[in-house]
């Protein structure tokens, strides 16, 4: 057999073989892998090995946020409280749910959720996967039934297929749980003004550069709690906003008394983005959360040590807020990959 | 060729010879078993129970248990002077289905009895129950009436209805009472060892777990006035918890 024979048979061969791997999986071409998009000075987030990000994840993740057939009357969904303006976060003190039912905290913002160790402000879930389940079937949110929600969704053709192509399976509690958040940790904010001025991109104006020399110092205290790259350590304070708690807050997981009224501290990246604020969304603006804490808040035998009150002047109060404007994120909020096709 | 041939014969017929030799003893055969079918049963105060009907209870009190459900881990059946053996890991035991039974296999022989565990052992209660297989009973599917989504954790024992409690017989029904107990602090077992039975082979020994619905609220030194205290979720009515797991505790028998 000649040289021109063996390589003439290597090459229909290979036509032959790459023809009929298109012919049966017309997706052989097609790239599923995801990279989340880390910005610097964030740690590797870490992902749970059944749930690694891909493409076909995400994209049926997002649909279902979106998706108001996950409400027991097809009225809510997700992104009803979570709205991408506002840090994915809602303005109303408490959650709406159906049937103008209300809920009993404000919605928290969904940002840099791939870094969180646990959910919902008392951190009573471990998991981003199982915290879907509990809006859903919230009687004062979502009020579905999870089974009666994957009975109504699966015989969808989008989801059928979807389910098929993200998970190899079909579309149960599993895949909804699993694609929502999947969905949920590409949600990342790490370009605001504040970021750009690490990187050493732009310069801050002297009030923001005041603001934030208050913000990392006594008397404020701010970092103390809403510190590292994603503005918070993650633990649970009582920030003496009331002197008696009708919602024990981490308590109500923990059952310890020395728990009562605290919550978790939350991220302030986009926070101007996502009043009101406090757990109730008590406090409507910046201008009244700083103003509880130079009041020292209420007494309570669980409040932070740290919150002693202090004073600063209305030049003062400016600059921290305008440092705390700087968290804002614009890219984050107008990306249009986290916006409903 | 004829020496590689001699070699691999005889190390061949070596591992024939010397493979698996300590292979445990097979298991008896499936006819070697005798069979133990498992049911649990309900009654109020010796009367036939059936959800949604209306009974008399302490406090000359009308009551109407619209739920009774309760997660069951670990069922083992403890022969006499010998081992225990799990018969079933997870059930879903709830008092409006037909029937909450199984058939299980034993060795023939004598039993001291069985015991159970109400609830969720710690390294399910703080699990996914949607990555169990749907066919599992404390699975999203099967127990997702018996799941705190808000908490990830799983209630062990649902307690719901209705009272009467003006003491007069009026039939108002008027105070809705609950009772869902759960947290790992909760998990308890339930021991039936002086229960004994018999396992025969090729045959079927029946054996009940009968649950009296009256003592859930009754017992011999505590009884819960659904008037007054009608409502816990575990968390935010600890004491009142405790209180009801103390009585279903005690409110189980076992018989023939």
């Amino acid at each position: 057999m000649s040289k021109k024979t063996v390589i003439l048979f290597i090459l229909l061969s290979g036509i032959l073989i790459f023809n009929e791997s298109c012919r049966h999986d017309p997706d052989y071409l097609f790239d599923d892998s995801y990279t989340l998009n880390t910005p610097s000075g964030f740690p590797a987030p870490a992902i749970p090995d059944d749930n690694t990000l891909t493409k076909n994840r995400i994209s049926l993740g997002k649909k279902l946020f979106y998706d108001k057939r996950l409400s027991v009357d097809n009225t809510i969904s997700c992104a009803s409280c979570h709205i991408q303006q506002h840090g994915f976060s809602d303005t109303s003190s408490l959650s709406h749910g159906v049937s103008g039912r209300t809920g009993i905290r404000n919605a928290p913002a969904l940002i840099n959720l791939a870094w969180m160790n646990s959910f919902m402000r008392d951190g009573g879930v471990p998991t981003l996967e199982l915290q879907i389940l509990a809006p859903l079937q919230d009687h004062n949110e979502m009020a579905s039934d999870i089974n009666a929600t994957v009975t109504e969704l699966k015989d969808d053709d989008y989801y059928a297929m979807m389910s098929q192509r993200a998970y190899n399976r079909d579309f149960d509690p599993f895949v909804l749980t699993r694609a929502i958040s999947a969905f949920e940790r590409t949600l990342i904010s790490g370009n605001s003004r504040y970021d750009k001025f690490l990187r050493g991109e732009i310069t801050l104006t002297s009030s923001e550069t005041n603001g934030m020399n208050m913000f990392f110092s006594a008397p404020f205290n701010c970092s103390s709690c809403h510190s590292g790259f994603n503005f918070t350590d993650l633990t649970f304070q009582n920030n003496g906003l009331y002197q008696h708690y009708a919602d024990t807050g981490r308590a109500r997981i923990t059952l310890r008394p020395e728990d009562s009224g605290k919550f978790r501290v939350p991220t302030l990246r986009n926070v101007a983005q996502t009043a009101p604020y406090m757990f109730d969304g008590s406090l409507a603006t910046l201008s009244d959360v700083v103003d509880h804490y130079a009041s020292g808040g209420a007494n309570h035998p669980n409040k932070s040590p740290l919150i002693n009150g202090f004073t600063l002047t209305s030049q003062e109060k400016t600059d921290l807020i305008n440092f705390l404007n700087c968290l804002t994120d614009n890219e984050f909020l107008n990306n249009s990959a986290f916006r409903e096709n | 060729m004829k020496n590689f041939l001699v070699i691999l014969t005889a190390i061949s017929s070596l591992l024939l010879l010397t493979g698996c030799p300590k292979d445990p003893t097979p298991p008896p055969a499936e006819s070697e078993f005798g069979t133990l079918h498992l049911e649990f049963t309900a009654n109020f105060n010796g009367q036939p129970f059936a959800i949604n009907s209306i009974y008399s209870s302490a406090f000359n009190y009308q009551i109407k248990p619209e739920t009774v459900i309760m997660l069951v881990h670990h069922i083992v059946a403890k022969a006499s002077g010998g081992d225990s053996t799990e018969i079933r890991q997870h059930m879903k035991v709830d008092y409006s289905a037909t029937s909450n039974e199984g058939d299980f296999s034993l060795m023939p022989g004598n039993y001291d009895g069985i015991s159970f565990n109400i609830g969720v052992d710690g390294s399910l209660n703080h699990g996914d129950p949607s990555a169990l297989p749907s066919t599992h009973a404390f699975s999203i599917n099967q127990a997702n009436d018996m799941f705190w989504s808000w908490s990830s954790g799983y209630i062990f024992f649902k307690f719901e209805g209705r009272a009467d409690t003006t003491g007069t017989g009026s039939g108002s029904l008027d105070r809705l009472f609950f009772f869902h107990t759960g947290a790992d602090t909760m998990y308890r077992r339930i021991e039936f060892y002086s229960s004994p039975f018999t396992i025969t082979k090729g045959q079927t020994t029946n054996l009940f777990v009968e649950l009296d619905v009256n003592k859930l609220l009754v017992g011999v030194s505590d009884t819960i006035d659904v008037k007054t205290d009608y409502a816990t979720h575990t968390m935010d009515n600890l004491s009142l918890a405790t209180r009801f797991v103390a009585l279903y505790t005690k409110a189980f028998t076992v018989h023939q």
